[in-house]
């Protein structure tokens, strides 16, 4: 029999060992750790009201990574429509002590990895950062592994032509 | 530094600003792996350009069977949006049929008529719509044409994707996607025949789970059944019948199961085409063929270097010929040893149909049984004496070996049964194609076949001429005198092996019929143990032959209402899969598969040994005074 406190006790767990490497994914997608660990907040909270469908996922791990993803998304949005209209209380930019470890070559390249449309940075952060498979990706961020393997295509390709090799 | 490398060291250096406690979740194998993965693809690299060079030296065209000419033309979507025709032999631009061709969600899909005149794919038009979950404005997909020619491009179907071409040129197949939305998608059938009406199938027709595209269209060379994908991110395609419209669901999906995708069909042989899980740079993708029912993997047909990502593959319609696009395109053709690289960058890529037969030759000489029993080389074109091989065949089998050198039969010997008939026992014997004495293989035994590689003589021991204790026995050609006794009875003492009835399948597993009951051919591995059960296919074969065509299909014969006619089976599920039109026995197929030897018997001629091109309906004649032969390989 399930209760409420094994599910609690569920949460718990892949909150502990899970959190901060989705907060990770989370600050390659939107490029700000304080914004990331909002979004890792948030798809907790949307698993914790769907607690009892919690169970039912397969893969509760790729269910948290496709939350993060799509939310990060949405968060880029917000962004855009921040940058359009200052007014809004939205951050537009990270707080610069986030890159002070970091040297030119690689804030350029994470600057690069910015400048990429969306559906290409997300392949490559999840291919080489999360290391996941083509399925994998393709799951995570609901397209198909054609499509996994033309925006990897693209992206590297897009990063070459900028950064040089 | 690669880009690659760069990306990884900075993404590294980015998330550190994530706090220091929660870094020692970060696995190390990433640091660690990655440089010595990347090592070994240089040196896989270095070792396959130096093999590449070696065989290129050793002129390793020389080992492709000239039988397997595969099409002049290819068709390709490259990553930057062009459509191309390109030289399939050296992968050259033939010609740029469009350009700024892409779907806005990556490559989906091009698809040549199956007369070779029209190219179908997707593009992305100027207008757009904003149903994407975050509200981003997205263009939309089409369908367009081309003549393979060049010229004006023409609109066929708007917001669709994944183009397919019927086998016979009736439909084109895409998926419809209504709204700009990844959700409900449907497969449509616009009638390219006017005579027909446009269909679509969605709701009822299409297995319901999670919301997702309709990608990776694909015909079987039926014309009927369309395979397709859904459930975003999984790897098991489903089946659409599209003369039934309806009986698609969750049940009749191919699972896989290890990763490996589908990408479509194998030609017409009945299996699918798949390409397996690539997940690192340094391993090698594999181009396999997959079990249409079971989604068990049958065989790899061959590797190729990496890179990631990964790649689609595409067959022609004899299965025969496949290519392989991606960061590099690759053409294959069976027999090849190693696929042959002819591009690179190139999203889509399909086969430019020929339209037409084209005719190989076949060996100029078979293994023959004249009508008083003797045993000779013959020519293939009417059955003209070249050589006597043996005066004391005994009519209970006979063999030749794949490199044409050898001849296995069974003759008489002089030792007596002790059964009630005093039959004498038969002896397996060899003998050179060229001439020459036979040399004793065998007592007891009959029926002799060699395996496909050339390394196994199969045959049935028949102890003391009792057919009805029958077992299969194995020789080690390489290792004289190491033999395996593989099978003697099945299912007990009701069941035993039935005599003249081993034949060898295309990856070298044995097949054989049971004596009693129920016409079943069973399936068994010889490197298996031997208490190991076989597989249980009901072939609803009288006998089984040979390899036919580029298929893996096998050609046998079945009755039914009396007439007994060629047929090609799989050999896999053991069902029939086509009439091949005469009556009469299939005998055997040269070496490519591309002919085949045919005892015709229509019961108003008098029975004449014939030959046939595989995917002709003409029988050509050889002769009335030969009844059984095989072909010699090489001749």
């Amino acid at each position: 029999m399930t209760t409420a406190d094994d599910g609690w006790g569920e949460l718990a767990a892949l909150y502990r060992e899970h959190a901060r490497p989705l907060v990770r994914l989370a600050v390659l997608l939107v490029d700000d750790v304080g914004i990331a660990e909002e979004i890792v907040q948030d798809a907790f909270v949307l698993v914790h009201r769907r607690m009892g469908r919690l169970d039912q996922v397969e893969r509760p791990v790729a269910y948290l990574r496709t939350t993060v993803v799509n939310l990060s998304r949405s968060r880029l949005r917000r962004r855009l429509v921040a940058l359009r209209h200052p007014g809004l209380v939205e951050r537009a930019s990270p707080p610069a002590d986030e890159r002070v470890g970091m040297s030119d070559d690689q804030r350029a390249v994470i600057a690069a990895l910015q400048r990429l449309p969306r559906r290409q940075r997300e392949v490559l952060v999840l291919r080489y950062w999360s290391e996941l498979s083509e399925d994998e990706i393709a799951a995570t961020l609901g397209i198909s592994n054609g499509s996994v393997k033309t925006h990897a295509h693209r992206g590297m390709a897009a990063l070459e032509q900028e950064l040089g090799t | 530094m690669t880009v690659e490398r760069r990306l990884r060291d900075a993404m590294q250096a980015r998330v550190e600003s994530v706090d220091a406690p929660a870094m020692a979740v970060r696995p190390e194998r990433t640091r660690r792996v990655w440089p010595a993965v990347t090592a070994g693809f240089a040196i896989v690299l270095v070792v396959a350009l130096v093999v590449a060079l070696i065989a290129r030296h050793e002129g390793s065209d020389s080992l492709r069977p000239a039988s397997t000419p595969y099409p002049s033309r290819v068709v390709v979507v490259t990553y930057d949006g062009k459509l191309q025709v390109l030289d399939s032999r050296t992968g050259h631009v033939v010609r740029t049929l469009a350009r700024d061709v892409e779907a806005q969600n990556g490559h989906a899909g091009v698809s040549v008529s199956p007369d070779g005149r029209r190219v179908y794919f997707t593009r992305t038009t100027d207008a757009q719509c904003d149903e994407n979950l975050d509200g981003s404005m997205e263009p939309i997909d089409e369908i367009a044409s081309v003549s393979i020619d060049g010229g004006r491009v023409r609109t066929e179907a708007s917001n669709v994707r994944w183009p397919a071409v019927s086998p016979d040129g009736r439909y084109l197949a895409y998926s419809g996607i209504p709204n700009c939305s990844d959700a409900g998608q449907s497969i449509v059938l616009k009638a390219l025949d006017p005579s027909l009406y446009d269909r679509r199938f969605d709701g009822v027709n299409i297995p319901s789970g999670t919301p997702g595209t309709v990608y990776g269209l694909a015909w079987a060379s039926d014309s009927r059944h369309l395979l397709f994908h859904r459930d975003i991110g999984s790897t098991y395609p489903y089946v659409l019948d599209t003369a039934t419209a309806k009986a698609v669901d969750d049940g009749q999906r191919v699972d896989i199961g290890d990763g490996s995708a589908v990408a479509g069909y194998l030609g017409d042989t009945g299996y699918l085409l798949g390409t397996s899980a690539q997940t690192s740079p340094s391993e090698r993708g594999e181009v396999i063929a997959v079990d249409a029912t079971s989604g068990a993997r049958e065989r790899t047909l061959f590797e190729y270097p990496g890179p990631w990502p990964g790649s689609d593959a595409a067959s022609d319609g004899t299965g025969r010929n496949i290519l392989v696009s991606g960061a590099r395109l690759y053409r294959w053709s069976q027999g090849d040893a190693r696929p042959t690289r002819i591009g690179s960058d190139v999203a889509a890529a399909a086969w430019v149909p020929t339209g037409r037969v084209r005719a190989v030759d076949a060996p100029s000489k078979i293994v023959a049984v004249t009508r008083d029993g003797r045993l000779i080389v013959a020519s293939s074109r009417d059955g003209h004496m070249i050589r006597l091989l043996a005066s004391d065949y005994g009519g209970n089998g006979f063999t030749v070996s794949p490199d044409g050198e050898t001849v296995y039969y069974s003759r008489r010997s002089d030792r007596v049964c002790t059964n009630p008939v005093g039959d004498h026992s038969l002896d397996i014997v060899a003998v050179p194609t060229r001439g020459g004495e036979p040399t004793l293989i065998a007592n007891d035994a009959l029926d002799p076949q060699v395996s496909p590689d050339g390394r196994w003589l199969a045959y049935s021991g028949v102890p003391n001429c009792s057919l009805a204790s029958s077992s299969i026995v194995l020789d080690d050609l390489q290792k004289p005198g190491a033999q395996l006794r593989v099978w003697s009875s099945v299912g007990g003492a009701a069941s035993v092996v039935s005599p003249w009835s081993i034949r060898w399948r295309d990856d070298n597993r044995i097949l054989f019929a049971l004596a009693d009951g129920p016409t079943r051919v069973l399936d068994i591995d010889q490197t298996v143990t031997l208490t190991d059960s076989p597989v249980l296919p009901v072939a609803e074969a009288d006998s089984l032959c040979c390899r036919v065509g580029a298929t893996g299909l096998m050609a046998g014969s079945r009755t039914l209402a009396g007439v007994t006619s060629v047929w090609t089976f799989d050999p896999s599920s053991g069902g029939p899969v086509a009439r091949l039109t005469w009556p009469g026995q299939p005998l055997d197929a040269d070496p490519t598969g591309a002919h085949l030897l045919v005892y015709f018997t229509d019961p108003t001629h008098p029975p004449v040994l014939s030959r046939n091109v595989v995917g002709s309906r003409r029988l050509v004649r050889i002769s009335s005074q030969l009844y059984d032969a095989r072909w010699l390989p090489g001749s």
